[in-house]
């Protein structure tokens, strides 16, 4: 045999695990195209998850966005007692929105709503004048600042600080507080739902795809026992089948980001009405660089951690 | 060059062989026979060389260093000094003939260079030329070992270790085996061979140690 100079002793570059991590996933043809289905069935599942999650999370946020406190003042208010309370309002902490309705407002929207009845039309007419006061809609940044808002309206100082004392007739809040506290019980439930349902699943599909690498690699153990007797280093023996890993990954990620284009195209009327306006394609179209980033991110895991930890098995007999 | 120093070991399952007190010698460029029936003890001689076993009592010697004590991450290399035929070949069966005997040469950090030059070279040493590109499954029991042998032969290791080598060849393939490993050991390659086929131990000459429930029982030059 020709004498020839010899490399790093036991050595292997990048190259040739690149190509026997190849020759692996292409001579086992149906080994690896289970495992890319499997796992692309798993990303599948995540970025449904997140969209649900997602979906949820709107039907929260327009649930909340219904919630707000109305303080009806007396006719007889000033103003400027109706802008500084609203101005008091606009600083305090929690406070999103402030929107004022002033008497001659609140008359118009009265006329325009009643326009097709005559008897309040005619009754309106008899009374000569504006029965209806001012009043000041606020909205909280989120529903568990409502509690505070009423507090500071309720609280006497507050209201003499803008004039105010005396003027207010009611505040609504009180009367629907057990539906509003309703709203925000059912609203943090379904934020919870999303975020148990993204954990639940991902963990659910995650294990499956990696049993899925780990019985295609049970299926070549003779094969690293046979490369362990030849004298190959651990790495040599490992790294085709974490190359194997990366491409299974790359190739589900492409796969599920091409499924779940089109499935949120195919529904996104259908889940348009069952969530109020949602639009599911709108919503993956515009993060899709997001969806490929934690998809890839989650299949790479899964796929060189399966790879490392099924190899280790039998690299450590 | 190999020395077993009162070796014993024993399985806790007895699923393998189990060896009794064994010292013996084995000098460089000896051609070895071991024989006995099955479960004597042979090949749990061999896997105590290759390092695949640990001795229970005792010590195994391998060119001065002892085997045991080589730790996890050392002993590819001490492998890459051996070359190992099986009597079911244990080729990888993905790979082709070529990428076989390649994967070899790339173990040992051998370059693209060095395989194209040595490997045809080795396909006509075991007259397998023409069947580089064939997979393990293309080719007869006599030429999958042959393309075993090459595979052991292709890092010059220090030792060839072939255990039942012949066990599943018909006679033609089986004298083309024991020729090809007597050739070798002429070239100054150490060769241990076990085996249990009489026609076999005639045509190997050289030494045989003979095992009996894990005990040399005799150990003579023919």
């Amino acid at each position: 045999m020709k004498k020839s100079k010899q490399g790093k002793e036991g050595g292997l570059s990048f190259d040739k695990i690149f190509k026997y991590g190849m020759i692996g996933l292409v001579r086992n043809g149906l080994v690896s195209v289970s495992s890319v289905v499997v796992m692309s069935i798993t990303l599948v599942i995540i970025a449904a998850s997140l969209i649900m999650s997602a979906c949820l999370s709107f039907v929260s946020s327009t649930i909340e966005s219904k919630v707000d406190v109305s303080v009806y003042m007396l006719p007889s208010t000033p103003q400027d007692v109706v802008t500084s309370l609203a101005s008091q309002l606009e600083a305090v902490e929690g406070v999103a929105e402030v929107k004022v309705t002033t008497a001659a407002d609140a008359l118009a929207q009265f006329k325009e709503l009643h326009a097709d009845d005559e008897l309040i039309m005619q009754s309106l007419k008899e009374l000569n004048g504006n029965p209806l006061g001012p009043s000041i809609t606020v909205k909280a940044d989120s529903p568990s600042d409502y509690g505070t808002l009423v507090a500071y309206l309720s609280n006497d100082t507050s209201l003499e600080q803008s004039g105010a004392d005396g003027y207010v007739e009611y505040i609504n809040f009180n009367d629907n507080k057990s539906i509003i506290d309703n709203l925000i019980r059912l609203s943090n439930s379904l934020k919870t739902i999303g975020l148990v349902g993204i954990i639940v699943f991902t963990l659910l599909s995650a294990v499956i795809s990696f049993t899925t690498i780990r019985l295609g690699i049970y299926s070549s153990r003779d094969e690293i026992g046979i490369m362990r007797l030849v004298g190959a280093e651990n790495y040599i023996i490992r790294g085709p089948f974490m190359v194997e890993g990366v491409i299974i990954a790359l190739s589900s990620t492409v796969v599920a980001v091409v499924i779940m284009g089109i499935l949120t195209t195919a529904y996104a009327t259908r889940l348009n009405t069952y969530f109020g306006g949602f639009n599911v394609s709108q919503y993956f179209t515009s993060n899709v660089f997001q969806f490929v980033g934690i998809l890839l991110g989650v299949a790479l895991v899964i796929g060189i951690t399966s790879a490392y930890v099924a190899t280790q098995k039998y690299l450590d007999k | 060059m190999i020395h077993f120093d009162r070796v014993s070991k024993t399985f806790k399952k007895n699923t393998e062989a189990s060896l009794d007190n064994v010292t013996v010698s084995i000098a460089k460029g000896e051609f070895v026979t071991l024989i006995g029936h099955s479960g004597s003890g042979k090949t749990t001689f061999m896997k105590l060389i290759l390092g695949e076993e640990q001795p229970s009592e005792g010590a195994v010697h391998f060119d001065g260093t002892n085997v045991s004590k080589i730790s996890k991450s050392h002993l590819p290399r001490h492998r890459r000094k051996i070359g190992v035929v099986f009597q079911d070949f244990k080729l990888l069966k993905k790979m082709t003939s070529f990428e076989n005997i390649a994967f070899a040469m790339e173990a040992s950090g051998k370059s693209a260079d060095e395989i194209a030059v040595d490997v045809p070279y080795i396909f006509e040493l075991v007259n397998l030329k023409g069947k580089e590109h064939r997979f393990p499954h293309e080719l007869s029991g006599g030429e999958q070992q042959r393309v075993s042998i090459a595979r052991a032969l292709i890092n010059r290791p220090d030792l060839i270790l072939a255990d039942e080598p012949t066990g599943n060849l018909d006679p033609r393939a089986t004298d083309e085996v024991v020729e090809i490993l007597r050739k070798i050991n002429s070239l100054g390659t150490t060769v241990i061979m076990a085996t249990h086929d009489l026609p076999v131990i005639e045509k190997a000459k050289g030494r045989v140690i003979e095992f009996n429930n894990g005990v040399i029982i005799s150990d003579k030059k023919k």
